[in-house]
């Protein structure tokens, strides 16, 4: 039989070839001047490692917009949204369907998207909204906003209403190079891209903050590296594995990390046996922050990164946090010193570290504290308080007995 | 692997699982069928009720098999309370209940029961001078731990059942028995007690299984309600091969059970001696009738939990407090009732003991326990 759509006018529009790609939006990147190339580049390099778990993907980057591409076809898409909307530097991520063709087309495309949208018979109110990057396409936004909505409207009477202020959902529909549909825009982590901000030594600990303290620095695009002081059988392997867990949690966001398990505990001994009681806790983070600034320097690490805020316990009042910066050069960032508890709970739900921080195993902190520490330590004091140990010895101890995790 | 853990599960031995796979694989069938493979597995798990009953000395038919001691306490106290009604809402508890009998004595309150908590003595058992003080008072049930499972200190039932015989009659009594099994030798007629809970793994079965026996003429509650098995008192599909296990695992712990005793306090005596020879500063928390499977100690300057992790470094396998608690990391409120000072309690680690365990095997963690004091206490 002829086919009879070959000829004549009113042959019947076919769906064109369609393509499901994810439509990335930048944030700050958009607004650097000379170095914007640099900042854009790191962050298509961190989205493509982040991809590589997932499947095999073509990340480019094309009229202010990084597009990220499936090369399989069962690239699994939900898996890749996840990753990328982790991905500092981005404002947020859309799952797009992209085609060729006129406005006949679109309208067509929109139909049949919609169709998924409004499987189970459910009603729903909708808007679309329009950009056109091509300017030589002959509809103008406004009127492919119109086109499209009265094709929605046609082909679900029953179903779709428009309401413009208050909508259910918006159909956006972009023409440039291609067309592209969507519906969805999930919100992503803003920020600078990790590795354009240097790199810093995190301390991190069992506990809630210092994991988010990691995720804020990372989140100003600096690589962090990790280290825990373990100090077994005071605390638990559990407490390590749990450091560990917290690590890897933080690497959705953070990239790779390279956490450094310092075995603490002849150090921890020696500093319970020949300083007075109610010190140990500032003398044993004097020690820490000088094993850790060691390690950050042979690292490249230009700053240690610390979880403390101020006044949260008896170690880290003002006075407590000078005489700990007093043995390091390097700066120490603490991105929640002048945060709430609360605030930092509900960052730690939300990045995913905080049912693992409240796991009931005890950091070395913990374990030696004195019923009534010192809580306005002056330098003097803490100096004093050291005056038995042979600090550079200790020093030296912690930095040759360190475990090596890659996550 | 130096297993000093036997008090939180029994390691099963070998034979007995394969015993397992056997009924298991000879009595298949759901024993509510009709047919004749049906009847055979009804037949199999009858023999090993009354296999059961003759170990503990109770009638088969007040015997009923249950998930494990959780399930057979829960059973025993919400379901005898609400089957007698008559005896009105005030429930006795001691201060050392382990948290099956704890926890549902507070789901008890927030039903309208009132709850009264008797102290413990300075040896860990049910104060008898506050108890009988508390029995001038009518009252619908006493539940009461029989060994305890942190400092292994065994409570005077008899003695208990004698003071409600005279003071509150009609006072139902429920014993706690999952560490008394395998561990002291017991009768539950002897006893004169009304309920009695058990639970397989802690003798020697695997787990998942566990008994109840309320005493002939005793109305209870079911829990679990369905066909109507088991008098219609627990329902749910019978695990007859497991039955059976459990009846071989209690046989087998009430065999030579003295001459097993005398070699564990042998065992214990051990450890206590070796540790004083070897110059190790410890409390013993255990009192004097405790059993002699389970002991609880505090070494000088060390907390439970430190302890516990090097010993573990070498293979060595302790608990602090009970391990059905360990997890929400309270300090036990066992040892806070006998009134301990604060740093013995955080010291406490339990050390359980079993016929399986040998002498090279004490020596060698009371080495670990002074290589650990050497190493981590402050000179």
């Amino acid at each position: 039989m002829e086919d009879i759509n070959k000829h004549g006018i009113d042959k019947p529009l076919e769906l064109a070839a369609t393509e499901e790609l994810i439509l990335i939006r930048l944030g700050e990147i958009a607004l650097k001047g000379m170095n914007r190339g640099k900042f854009e580049g790191q962050l298509m390099r961190n989205i493509r490692n982040r991809l590589r778990n997932i499947g095999k993907f073509e990340v480019n980057h094309s009229q202010s917009r990084v597009w990220a591409i499936p090369l399989d076809e069962d690239a699994d898409m939900a898996a890749a949204l996840d990753a990328i909307s982790k991905v500092f530097g981005i404002v947020s991520v859309s799952p797009v369907r992209s085609f060729h063709g006129d406005i006949d087309q679109i309208c067509l495309q929109a139909v049949e998207y919609a169709r998924l949208l409004l499987a189970d018979g459910r009603k729903m109110s909708f808007k679309v909204e329009s950009r056109r990057g091509d300017k030589n396409f002959p509809l103008k936004s406004p009127e492919i906003c119109r086109e499209v909505g009265a094709a929605l409207l046609l082909a679900y009477p029953e179903q779709l209403t428009v309401d413009v202020n208050n909508p259910d959902f918006v159909f956006y529909v972009e023409v440039r190079d291609l067309n592209y549909i969507y519906h969805t825009v999930i919100k992503a982590q803003k920020g600078l891209p990790v590795g354009m901000g240097g790199r810093g030594m995190l301390l991190l600990s069992g506990g809630i903050d210092s994991p988010v303290a990691g995720y804020m620095m990372s989140s100003r695009g600096m690589q962090i590296e990790a280290i825990y002081f373990h100090a077994f059988p005071f605390t638990s392997n559990q407490a390590k594995e749990k450091v560990i867990e917290l690590a890897r949690l933080l690497t959705p966001y953070a990239g790779s990390i390279r956490l450094h398990v310092v075995n603490f505990t002849d150090i921890q001994l020696k500093i319970r046996d020949d300083s007075p009681t109610d010190m140990i806790t500032i003398v044993m983070r004097r020690i820490m922050m000088r094993i850790a600034e060691r390690l950050a320097i042979s690292r490249g690490c230009k700053a240690l990164i610390t979880g403390e805020s101020l006044g949260q316990v008896a170690s880290q009042t003002l006075e407590g946090l000078v005489t700990t910066d007093h043995v390091v050069a390097c700066p120490v960032f603490r991105p929640l010193i002048g945060m709430d508890k609360d605030d930092t709970v509900q960052l730690a739900r939300k990045i995913g570290t905080f049912e693992t921080s409240i796991l009931p195993y005890e950091d070395c902190c913990t374990v030696f504290v004195a019923k009534h520490p010192k809580t306005h330590p002056s330098l003097a004091h803490a100096e004093e308080a050291e005056a038995a140990l042979d600090i550079e010895a200790l020093v030296e101890q912690g930095l040759n007995d360190i475990e090596v995790i890659d996550l | 692997m130096i297993y000093l853990d036997h008090t939180a599960t029994m390691i099963p031995e070998r034979e007995l699982l394969e015993y397992y796979v056997e009924c298991a694989l000879e009595y298949p069938a759901n024993p509510a069928s009709i047919h004749s493979a049906g009847f055979a597995a009804r037949k199999a798990q009858a023999s090993a009720i009354n296999q059961l009953a003759k170990s503990f000395d109770c009638r088969p038919e007040e015997l009923l098999i249950t998930s494990g001691g959780s399930e057979s306490i829960n059973m025993a106290i919400k379901g005898a309370l609400a089957a007698n009604k008559r005896l009105g809402q005030r429930v006795l508890i001691s201060e050392g209940e382990h948290s099956a009998v704890a926890e549902t004595a507070k789901w008890l309150t927030s039903h309208g029961y009132i709850v009264e908590t008797i102290g413990l003595s300075a040896e860990g058992i049910i104060d008898l001078k506050q108890l009988e003080q508390a029995l001038k008072k009518p009252a619908a049930m006493l539940s009461l731990i029989y060994v305890n499972n942190e400092t292994g200190a065994a409570a005077p039932v008899e003695e208990v059942v004698r003071l409600r015989n005279s003071l509150q009659p009609d006072m139902l009594i429920h014993v706690d028995g999952v560490q008394a099994c395998g561990k002291l030798s017991w009768s539950f007629k002897r006893l004169g007690v009304d309920l009695f809970s058990g639970s397989g793994h802690k003798f020697g079965a695997p787990r998942g299984i566990g008994f109840l026996i309320h005493r002939y003429g005793i109305k209870i509650e079911p829990l679990i309600h369905g066909g109507g098995q088991q008098r219609g008192l627990r329902s749910g599909t019978e695990n007859v091969p497991l039955v059976m296990t459990m009846a071989r695992a209690a046989e087998i712990a009430n065999n030579d059970l003295a001459q097993k005793t005398d070699y564990i306090s042998g065992l214990k005596r051990q450890l206590l001696d070796r540790l004083t020879e070897l110059g190790v500063s410890y409390m013993p928390l255990s009192p004097v009738n405790a059993v002699p499977g389970i002991v609880s100690l505090a070494v000088e300057g060390l907390r439970g939990e430190t302890l516990l992790h090097a010993l573990e470094n070498n293979e060595i396998f302790v608990s602090t407090g009970s391990a059905c608690s360990s997890k929400k990391r309270e300090e036990s409120a066992v040892l806070r009732a006998m009134k301990l000072p604060e740093d013995l309690i955080k010291g406490s680690i339990r050390i359980s003991l079993s016929k399986s365990n040998t002498i090279e095997e004490i020596d060698t963690v009371a080495e670990a326990i002074s290589q650990a004091v050497k190493w981590l206490v402050r000179r």
